[in-house]
């Protein structure tokens, strides 16, 4: 049954536009993916209005002047507080901004969205997501497990629950070792003592458990891609990250063309029938195979650079999910071909700040983006 | 035979940009080499066999044999170490 909540549309866009919501809208020095999506949207799909979900009036796409920025933005409660705020924010939001499709950019969030997608579905509203099955097996803890079971190489991970099992793993697994939290942060530890003050650093932000992993010094290779849900992938861009940040955030990348990386990937995503945007992150120690350490379950921040080379990921997505009949064509990203992050200032006001403090949600612009495109 | 195959499967992901700079396409690692590695790997590319490549080297530079045998393994060493050729093509 499909209830939408009945209120019309109140953008002043026209009451027919619809919209795409869109989070993790901020790009610094760990960039989230949301402007790279709605950049990428934008490009191929102007007639959209953007709707993004925000955690904080200082999300950097909100001052945008570029095409990666909302043309609406609503404060959002955190991921922590749970589905059912989520929902209740939401209802708000379809009601007022025409939504048909959600993409969350977030990794906490996926979660909550997972257990809201019947409603969202009743509701007329869409979201690409994988199963709750499959988010749990590739989860910091049980990737481990996973790759074993698919004879895939990996680095040692121990889930640990308190000081004397992180020391003893750490022992186990030889020095130099990842300190991580189950969900965000990572942390080198060479010795003990710095293995301790990791600990207690993620600890206090993540909580225990944490986990252990061997630390493999290599090159990373990253591939993101669509899952059909049946098995197949609809498409992926593999890159070779040749300029890392001090966090391992990307900030150069260039595309190869590696079957056996290819291959891989085939094999992780027929596993899981991952439906929807993902990322598989690899390392690569010289004489050793792909070691796959971690697998995200949405875009990456880098996604506007294949949809730059006319491999649109996103929209591909937007069209799957909305059923377009003619879908866009897509390239192969041809290896060679790159991507430079480029960091600059966006000017603000700090009434921007205060609108979207106070109130709740902003509009940052109604008909310039659209403009900007025509 | 095989080790041909091998070794022309290994060189094809070789892409030059000029005659110092190589990109791997399906390790994706940039390389500046030397103009003598680039007659070397241009030389494997076209064909040569790595006893061939003192020879080559050797009329190339006009250096004498022994010079030429060093410079050869030297060089197809450091490639191999590199990653820029896998140890198929490594004398």
């Amino acid at each position: 049954m499909n209830s939408r909540p009945s209120s019309p549309p109140i953008n002043d866009m026209g009451n027919n536009m619809k919209s795409i919501a869109i989070s993790g809208l901020h790009r610094g020095e760990n960039p989230q993916p949301g402007p790279s999506v709605i950049a990428s949207i934008r490009r191929l799909l102007p007639t959209f209005r953007i709707v993004g979900l925000s955690y904080d009036p200082l999300e950097s796409s909100l001052y945008s002047q570029q095409s990666d920025h909302p043309d609406v933005a609503y404060s959002m409660p955190y991921p922590e507080i749970g589905p059912d705020a989520l929902l209740e924010r939401l209802e708000t939001i379809i009601k007022r901004e025409n939504v048909v499709l959600i993409i969350p950019c977030l990794d906490l969030e996926i979660p909550n969205f997972i257990s809201i997608s019947a409603k969202l579905r009743d509701w007329g509203v869409q979201c690409s997501l994988p199963t709750k099955t499959s988010l749990d097996a590739i989860s910091k803890s049980n990737l481990y497990n996973f790759c074993h079971q698919l004879n895939i190489y990996s680095p040692e991970t121990k889930l640990v629950m308190n000081e004397f099992e992180l020391e003893q793993a750490a022992e186990e697994i030889g020095y130099p070792v990842y300190v991580k939290g189950r969900l965000y942060e990572a942390q080198l530890a060479n010795s003990k003592q710095e293995l301790l003050k990791a600990s207690n650093s993620i600890a206090k932000t993540w909580s225990w458990p944490l986990l252990v992993q061997e630390a493999l010094i290599g090159e990373e290779y990253d591939i993101v891609g669509l899952g059909d849900g049946h098995g197949s992938i609809i498409k992926t861009c593999t890159i070779r990250k040749f300029q890392r940040s001090s966090t391992g955030k990307g900030f150069a990348g260039i595309v190869v063309e590696d079957p056996e990386l290819e291959q891989l990937a085939q094999r992780i995503i027929k596993r899981l029938r991952w439906n929807g945007p993902f990322e598989l992150e690899f390392l690569k120690v010289h004489g050793k195979p792909h070691a796959l350490f971690e697998i995200n379950p949405r875009f990456p921040a880098w996604v506007d650079f294949p949809s730059q080379i006319a491999c649109n990921l996103p929209v591909r997505l937007v069209e799957g999910i909305l059923g377009t009949r003619v879908l866009t064509p897509m390239n192969t990203c041809a290896a060679g071909q790159m991507f430079v992050r480029h960091c600059i200032d966006l000017v603000g006001d700090v009434a921007d700040i205060a609108e979207m403090s106070s109130t709740g949600e902003r509009i940052i612009t109604q008909h310039k983006a659209q403009l900007e495109v025509i | 035979m095989r080790n041909n195959v091998a070794k022309k499967h290994n060189l094809q992901e070789l892409r030059f940009y000029g005659e110092e700079f190589v990109f791997n396409t399906v390790s994706g690692m940039c390389y500046r080499i030397s103009s003598t590695a680039g007659f070397i790997l241009h030389s494997l590319i076209a064909g040569a066999e790595n006893e061939q490549l003192v020879d080559l080297v050797q009329a190339h530079y006009d250096v004498n044999q022994a010079t030429a045998v060093r410079d050869v393994e030297l060089l197809l060493n450091n490639l191999v170490e590199l990653g820029v050729i896998d140890r198929h093509c490594a004398p």
